[in-house]
């Protein structure tokens, strides 16, 4: 696994907040869809590379997902492999 | 995959991670234990504190390990803190992160040399504050926090840019003085919300004896978010060549402000928008006369924007 910052994760969530009102939650979403808010957000940015699902940007962010809605490693694995 | 679901990431930190750091997690504290999920948390609590400081920052550091229990207790239900794990296991530290501390409210006015920094924001209003003239001591640190969180639970709610004069007031009375005392750098700013990117609204101020000018943390932009980096880009490397045709050999200045646009055309396509403005910012009128005449719009706004904020 090598997902963005948790850091990163915060101005995800301060983003969806302020520009999808109708989110409230993301545990509930699959991969795709936590995708979509998370192209439209590195969009929003000004990241054009997150279009590219090859890219290492798009692939942080879909081993985020995993770590926080998938997550099937021990914890001292993520502590090793995340922030 | 929701049978896979680990309770403990939809909390921010697991209880696991903290006890592998040594960090004692109070009966009822643990994140596991409120369960909840990580955007909802967000939305529900109307403050969030991000404290950035790096591994010479000893003191902080190791207050912050050894107290995030009671941090975590005094936060209540009013304040959420956001802590790098790496960094407190000491397998990182702030200056890998300050792109990404740079897109939180408030964060554009990060520096380095303002090290260490609570970052406190709402959904309206950002404080930025520099511990850099403060006491670090164990019982300083436990004044710093504890005024802070009294102060939002006093407000009961969101900060706001309404609130500011109060948060300033109460840090400047609570705080020791430190020798020399040259003021610290400190701002609240109203955020609001127009066509999905923030505007934001700053009011600065300097407190503390000696305080000056130089003191307050540059802000590169209200706007700064509404640049497009990709097209600013393309323009600032149109301008550097202009610049370049029209420099004269004997004007240092243009040497310089060549070097500006150039650092600023790099940062824009690495999506550094702090460093973009930092740059543009010394551009000088030069840079910005040439833009104006080159027609390069986004570029010359930007240089506009960088130099009077």
């Amino acid at each position: 696994m090598n997902p963005v910052r948790k850091i990163a994760v915060v101005g995800l969530l301060e983003w969806i907040s302020k520009n999808k009102p109708s989110v409230k939650s993301l545990s509930g979403l699959d991969r795709e869809r936590f995708m979509e808010h998370v192209t439209d957000y590195e969009l929003a940015k000004g990241i054009n590379t997150i279009s590219n699902r090859n890219s290492d940007l798009w692939r942080k962010w879909e081993s985020t997902h995993m770590y926080f809605f998938e997550n099937a490693h021990s914890d001292q694995e993520a502590l090793a492999a995340y922030d | 995959m929701k049978d896979a679901l680990n309770p403990e990431a939809t909390s921010f930190i697991s209880q696991s991670e903290l006890l592998a750091l040594g960090i004692k997690v109070r009966k009822g504290t643990a994140p596991s234990d409120r369960g909840g999920d990580l955007l909802q948390r967000f939305i529900e609590v109307p403050n969030r504190l991000v404290i950035a400081y790096s591994s010479d920052d000893e003191s902080l550091c190791n207050y912050i390990t050894e107290h995030w229990s009671a941090l975590d207790g005094m936060s209540g239900k009013w304040c959420d803190i956001y802590l790098s794990m790496l960094q407190m296991s000491g397998d990182e530290d702030v200056y890998s992160a300050m792109s990404d501390l740079r897109m939180l409210p408030g964060g554009e006015a990060l520096r380095v040399n303002a090290l260490p920094i609570a970052l406190l924001w709402s959904a309206g209003a950002a404080a930025c504050i520099s511990l850099r003239e403060f006491s670090t001591s164990k019982a300083d640190l436990t004044k710093f926090f504890r005024h802070i969180f009294q102060f939002l639970s006093e407000i009961n709610g969101g900060l706001t840019g309404g609130d500011e004069e109060a948060l300033r007031s109460t840090l400047v009375s609570a705080l020791p003085k430190v020798q020399p005392l040259s003021g610290y750098s400190f701002f609240v700013e109203n955020i609001e919300m127009n066509d999905h990117k923030y505007i934001a609204d700053r009011g600065g101020v300097v407190v503390g004896a000696g305080a000056s000018a130089g003191n307050i943390i540059a802000n590169y932009g209200s706007q700064l978010n509404s640049f497009d980096l990709p097209l600013l880009a393309s323009q600032l490397k149109q301008l550097r060549g202009a610049l370049k045709k029209n420099a004269d050999d004997n004007d240092s200045t243009h040497d310089v402000a060549i070097g500006q646009i150039a650092t600023a055309a790099k940062a824009a396509e690495a999506g550094e928008r702090g460093e973009v403005f930092a740059a543009l910012k010394n551009a000088g009128s030069w840079a910005l006369g040439i833009a104006q005449t080159l027609g390069v719009s986004a570029a010359t706004e930007a240089i506009k924007h960088a130099m009077n904020s």
